[in-house]
């Protein structure tokens, strides 16, 4: 078994009693109610009967994404291949289309191949096609690839990309020509060859240009490696089995160099076994906090102090255990504000056997497990979740959320009938009155084939309004699902908003929005590394609901300076520019 | 034990004696005078004499004189035609006196001469079990129920063992096999209730309700269905149903947790914080109580207070972790006394007194020279522990 919960022990004093009484012939038994209609309704009432606006149809077979992931396995169940991979969506060309970035394994020992396997870049087209670039623009990288952000870290107007791997990882510098230059070693960003996680850009002391987390998962060695047999077959052991690992902090010089500032910062003082990580200011004092998912280990929040000293305070904030005071196995990690207060909520994803948790944010620095109450597990109990991400799907302006699932034991369809490797993975859909609604059939995604997913990056592909999934799954063809709420019909508005720092960074990581858009008041902030060790959505999109006009749109930079833009017509792209009042339209 | 006995009148039948019948059923009463007039009456033969030393000692058996018991039973075990049931009997004595090893031992001897006599699977499994090998105890348990195709208990031990070690779909499965045998028992209600508590894991909210629809009104419904209605967004209806079943039982563990939740959820922290304070004084060391109040006093914004909470939360936690951790160290190691005393420690620390004199017996089983958890099992006050009970004022 890879988790067992801490309260996964005997209770029972004594089967003494209970089998002291067998065959004791005349047994006096309490008189028992008979099997009658249960006395609780639990049907919503008629008025809220789940009615589903989503479709999703898998297009993978016509984009052109033809990405096979491997995870070097040759059946010695290495604990690597247990957590490959997230993947990257970004506009690497800056043609208004976002691209695709999928990072792959390698062979592992015992594993023979003719051509190594590689990571992918594939270029939009528009429409939802794809072209493999991976040659073109110099990225055929052939490590372990785990987790990659991606954001302009030298602000020279393009965004890079940073692959975290087992063994070195990789800091490609966009060279603003469709091409990329492995700058790992110049930049001083290879972390020693560990058994890299979730990666996330930030800027943590306000300086203008983007450090570099990294989190680690654990420490393994070839040496150090375990096998289970526990069901008479090999299986992959729990990360319990090996030593935490430190995380890395990297500040950026503004050079291009970067210097480790862990022990410094205080990251260092916290080894792990990290998994997804997502930057966010969570307590909006203006500066940009940590979250960091650790596998079957608590959690941790480092709280900024706005200078790049960060304090774990998860104990003390609601974020290390779940509400029933368990560390998870914990997998992805998104933020959004699900309910529309003005706070970001947090959602991670989690084990086997464990629920999801959705941690509200109170707003006043504390945050609540509402997992059970808002339905944000449905669907997921049986199976290993991995990405996820708060998405308003039918744009109208309340944010859904996506869960990406499968096994990570890859026979244990042997030996566990309640689970599955290959499984389907679960879109909720937010009722806007704090509840999720498991519509996965009604918006075919019950439908689709199983796969076992991890990450999943979730943007607006074809430009049509509304926000596709793009899934990586392990030892299979990755997933392109298009999203036709508008095809059958939808009829919200959104906005779409890509941001430009000009003192600040210039992808404006950390860059706080509030859209006023009649009723709505719509909150998000942009991020680089978010949901399972993967990156999406820089560009920010807002479902708008029926309005088709934008009042206001606020944006706080990092640093707290503000920029207002005013009544800005929805269903269009548009960039807004530090400091600039005019909202520029995007066209792809 | 009383159904070997029953099967030893069918074989007593044989045997002659008048009084067989009369012998069982005193036994089988607990008629320890008309058993010893039994005694007398089998008079001096060599076949009498090993027949009154083995009644003689199922007498002492029942009578909870284990050694004299035993002693009586080495006078019969090599009466073939009694070697099965002494041996059985025996094993029963040595189970009671906490020597599990020796138990299992002697019941191994009974299985070889009956592979198919379903109360030595029993004892084995409740031997087993008391060791930590669960494994062992689960094979035994499922061989006795399929001996006994009518016998509901072993799937009921089965049930409770998978919901102890959160496996919660065969934990249903097996209540209800237990049930499907025979339905009405005599912890029926213990069992539905233990059912639904496994449906609520498995977030089978309807088929939850549906299993305490079978049981009489009691808090223990009242706050299981109040956990469904807050699963399924009912605040309100929960909020009813878990404060009717307060009024009944105001220490109520889980409604006491439940009312503190949603009372959190509505923003009405200071009656949070009542109610899991309540909490931790009727339950000082349970580690969700200590957590979830320290939470509600951090929202209360009584932070020196929720530090405190943290703390004792924070040692609870450690303390089960090292608990958890440890039984897996006992099921992989069945001959380690050493992790089975360290287990009675924390089940001591962590208050479960009973559990803790379970452990130490264990480690006696193992290596009867255990002294420290002798010790343990003689100065009573198990139920001491260093934390501090929190007062928690509204």
């Amino acid at each position: 078994m890879r988790h067992v919960s801490m309260h996964a022990a005997r209770t029972g004093v004594s089967l003494l009693v209970v089998v002291a009484a067998i065959g004791c012939g005349a047994q006096r038994a309490e008189p028992i109610a008979q099997p009658a209609a249960a006395s609780v309704d639990l049907n919503p009432s008629p008025a809220a009967t789940p009615i589903c606006p989503l479709r999703f149809v898998d297009v993978t077979a016509t984009s052109g994404v033809v990405f096979y992931h491997t995870d070097g396995s040759s059946g010695r169940h290495y604990i690597p291949e247990t957590v490959t991979a997230g993947l990257a969506t970004f506009d690497y060309d800056n043609d208004g289309l976002v691209d695709i970035y999928f990072p792959n394994g390698a062979a592992l020992p015992g594993t023979t191949v003719n051509r190594p396997a590689r990571h992918a870049l594939f270029r939009n087209l528009g429409a939802c096609r794809f072209q493999e670039v991976t040659e073109l623009a110099g990225v055929p990288c052939t490590g372990y690839g785990l987790g990659v952000t991606a954001a302009d870290f030298d602000n020279d107007g393009d965004v890079d990309l940073y692959v975290s791997q087992f063994g070195p990882n990789v800091l490609y510098r966009n060279n603003g020509d469709g091409t990329f230059t492995d700058v790992t070693i110049s930049a001083g960003v290879s972390d020693g060859g560990k058994l890299g996680a979730g990666v996330v850009f930030f800027d943590m002391e306000g300086d203008g240009d983007l450090d570099l987390f990294v989190a680690n998962y654990l420490k393994f060695s070839y040496e150090t490696h375990i096998v289970l047999y526990g069901h008479g077959v090999a299986e992959y052991v729990g990360p319990r089995a090996y030593p935490p690992e430190y995380h890395t902090l990297y500040r950026n010089e503004g050079d291009g160099r970067f210097t480790d500032a862990s022990q410094d910062s205080g990251i260092a003082q916290h080894p792990g076994k990290g998994m997804g990580v997502v930057a966010a200011d969570y307590d909006g004092d203006g500066d940009t906090d940590l979250f960091v998912l650790n596998d079957v280990f608590e959690n941790f929040c480092f709280a900024n102090d706005g200078h790049g000293h960060f304090r774990e305070i998860a104990l003390l904030n609601g974020f290390k255990y779940n509400g029933e005071g368990m560390a998870l196995g914990s997998m992805g990690v998104d933020c959004g504000d699900y309910d529309n207060d003005g706070w970001l909520d947090l959602y991670q994803t989690s084990y086997q056997n464990e629920l999801p948790v959705l941690f509200r944010n109170l707003g006043n620095g504390l945050f609540e497990d509402v997992t059970v109450r808002s339905g944000a597990g449905q669907g997921t109990l049986n199976n290993v979740k991995w990405g996820c991400g708060f998405v308003d799907f039918d744009n109208d302006g309340h944010r859904d959320l996506f869960v990406a699932m499968g096994h990570l034991q890859d026979l244990i369809d042997q030996w566990d009938s309640s689970t599955s490797y290959r499984t389907r993975n679960v879109v909720l859909r937010n009722n806007g009155k704090g509840r999720f609604i498991d519509v996965s059939k009604l918006a075919g995604i019950a439908d689709l084939a199983p796969h076992s997913a991890r990450g999943a990056c979730f943007e607006d592909f074809d430009n049509d309004g509304d926000v596709d999934v793009v899934i990586l799954n392990s030892r299979e063809a990755a997933t392109v699902l298009r999203n036709m709420y508008y095809e059958k019909g939808g009829t919200n508005h959104y906005l779409a908003l890509e941001l430009r720092g000009r003192t600040t960074n210039r992808d404006a990581v950390g860059a706080r929005v509030q859209v006023n858009a009649g009723e709505l008041v719509l909150v998000d902030e942009v991020h680089s590394g978010r949901g399972y060790q993967s990156h999406w959505g820089s560009r920010l999109h807002f479902g708008l609901g029926k309005h088709q006009r934008v009042e206001r749109v606020t944006v706080r930079w990092i640093g707290g300076h503000r920029d207002t833009w005013e009544d800005l017509p929805a269903d269009r792209t548009v960039r807004l520019s530090e400091g600039d009042g005019v909202a520029q339209p995007i066209v792809p | 034990m009383l159904l070997a006995l029953g099967a030893l009148a069918t074989r007593l039948e044989g045997l002659g004696p008048p009084t067989a019948r009369r012998v069982l059923a005193a036994v089988d009463g607990g008629q320890i005078d008309e058993m010893q007039d039994l005694l007398e009456q089998f008079g001096h033969s060599a076949r009498d004499s090993t027949l009154s030393e083995f009644l003689r000692g199922a007498v002492l058996l029942r009578q909870g004189r284990y050694y004299g018991a035993l002693r009586c039973f080495g006078h019969a075990v090599d009466d073939p035609q009694l070697r099965v049931h002494t041996l059985l009997l025996s094993g029963e004595a040595l189970y009671r006196l906490g020597q599990f090893r020796d138990a299992i031992g002697v019941l191994a001897q009974a299985l070889e001469e009956d592979p198919d006599r379903p109360e030595i699977h029993l004892w084995l499994a409740s031997a087993y079990y008391d060791l930590g090998l669960n494994p062992e105890a689960r094979a035994h348990l499922l061989r006795a129920a399929e001996l006994v195709p009518e016998n509901p208990r072993p799937h009921r031990l089965l049930g409770l063992m998978d919901k102890d070690f959160e496996h919660y779909e065969e934990a249903v499965a097996n209540y209800r096999e237990s049930l499907r045998r025979s339905p009405v028992q005599p912890d029926t209600p213990q069992i539905l209730l233990e059912m639904a508590e496994c449906q609520i894991k498995l977030r089978a909210y309807a088929a939850a309700l549906e299993t305490l629809s079978r049981l009489p009104s009691s808090p223990d419904r009242w706050v299981k269905e109040a956990e469904c209605l807050h699963a399924a967004g009912k605040p309100e209806e929960a909020k009813a149903k878990v404060e009717a079943a307060l009024r009944q039982s105001p220490a109520h563990l889980s409604g006491l947790l439940l009312a503190g939740a949603l009372a959190l959820e509505r923003g009405a922290v200071d009656e949070a914080v009542e109610w899991l304070g309540r909490a931790a004084v009727a339950y000082p060391r349970e580690y969700l109580v200590r957590f979830r109040l320290a939470q509600a006093l951090r929202r209360a914004g009584r932070t020196a207070e929720a530090d405190r909470e943290t703390a004792i939360a924070e040692e609870l936690r450690q303390l089960r972790d090292e608990f958890s951790r440890l039984h897996q160290t006992a099921a992989a190691e069945p001959d380690n006394a050493e992790v089975r005393y360290r287990l009675g420690v924390l089940a001591r620390k962590l208050g479960w007194p009973n559990l803790a004199r379970v452990w130490f017996r264990a480690a006696l089983g193992i290596d009867p020279r255990y002294e420290q958890a002798r010790r343990e099992l003689l100065q009573g006050g198990l139920g001491s522990f260093p934390s501090q009970t929190t007062k928690v004022s509204p």
